[in-house]
This record gives C-alpha cells, sequence and structure tokens, in this order.
C-alpha cells in the first residue's frame, strides 16, 4: 500500500505505465 | 457498500479474468472517522491479488480531482461538513493506450449521479471484457 500523502505523481506514474494494459481504479473508502 | 463495491468490481473481477490483461488500482479515501491507515492495510490484505495495487488517498487528493472531470458536483457527493465535491464509490475503466487517469473510458458509480451509469456488476464486467477483448 503506498501513501499518496498529497502527491499522485506515484499512482499517475504506475498508471501511465502500465497504459499497454486495460486498466481499472476503484476510488472508494476501505470500511 | 464501499468495501464491497470495491470487491466485486475489483478482487472478483480479476479473480473472475485470472489470464486476462486487466491491472486494477484501489485508491481507499476516508470517509468515515474509522477510514484510517489500519483500516487500508485490512482492505488491501482482503483484496491482494497479482495485477492489484493499493494507494491510501489520506486527503482525498485524487477524490477532488476527479470530481471536476467527472462532473460530480457537492450535491452528490459531499459527506457532512465538506463544502468541496469529491468522487468516491466510482469504479474507472481505461482501455490500452489511455494514458490519462483523469479521463476513463468508461465509469460506474454508487452516487446520486445521474449522467453515468450506477454500479451494477454484471454491467461492469462485460464492459471491462469488451475492453479486454479490443485488439491489442
Amino acid at each position: 500500500m503506498r501513501l499518496l500523502d498529497g502527491d499522485l505523481q506515484p499512482l499517475v506514474d504506475d498508471f501511465t505505465t502500465a497504459s499497454d494494459h486495460v486498466r481499472i481504479l476503484l476510488l472508494t473508502s476501505p470500511t | 457498500m464501499c468495501l464491497a463495491g470495491a470487491s466485486g468490481a475489483g478482487a472478483e473481477l480479476l479473480a473472475a479474468m485470472p489470464t486476462a490483461d486487466l491491472r486494477a488500482y484501489y485508491v481507499w479515501v476516508p470517509m468515515l472517522p474509522s477510514d484510517d491507515r489500519n483500516a487500508v492495510l485490512a482492505a488491501a490484505h482482503r483484496l491482494s491479488a497479482p495485477g492489484a495495487a493499493h494507494y491510501w488517498d489520506s486527503g482525498r487528493d485524487l477524490s477532488r480531482r476527479m470530481a471536476t472531470t467527472l462532473g460530480i458536483d457537492t450535491r452528490c457527493s459531499a459527506a457532512q461538513g465538506d463544502e468541496s465535491p469529491f468522487a468516491w464509490d466510482v469504479y474507472l475503466a481505461y482501455r490500452r493506450g489511455n494514458r490519462d487517469i483523469a479521463h476513463p473510458d468508461f465509469w460506474m458509480h454508487q452516487l446520486a449521479v445521474e449522467h453515468a451509469p450506477r454500479l451494477e456488476l454484471r454491467g461492469w464486467r462485460t464492459q471491462v471484457e469488451q475492453l479486454v477483448s479490443e485488439f491489442r
């Protein structure tokens, strides 16, 4: 698990690096 | 429905398509006082799978950004005490080659939004399967 802490770049980088794959992003709460 | 929605739209989909060219990004956001780091670690452990990655958006930064691009207003999304809209309980899908996280090719939600379909797991799976089956 990565803490974004105001910096979305790690997520954006991971997402972009995998752009030759189909990707799903699930934005929700943990409980 | 939050964790259940993520499980159905994410973990169950990955499990049903183990050989698919599919990656899942779970971005956890706090909505309740109990939504803390420990809750995220538990959710990430529960939904751990090959092809899955987990992130903790403690400041709701991605949520606010996505609310703007998805056209989600405060009426539909705000929790008590919040003034700016944010996206949560949203499920986004991207075809190969889409490098813009702010603009999914398809999305569903569990909000009071009318310009996109509500999450329905069979429809969600069909849409993702269509993206996976597209020519590489």
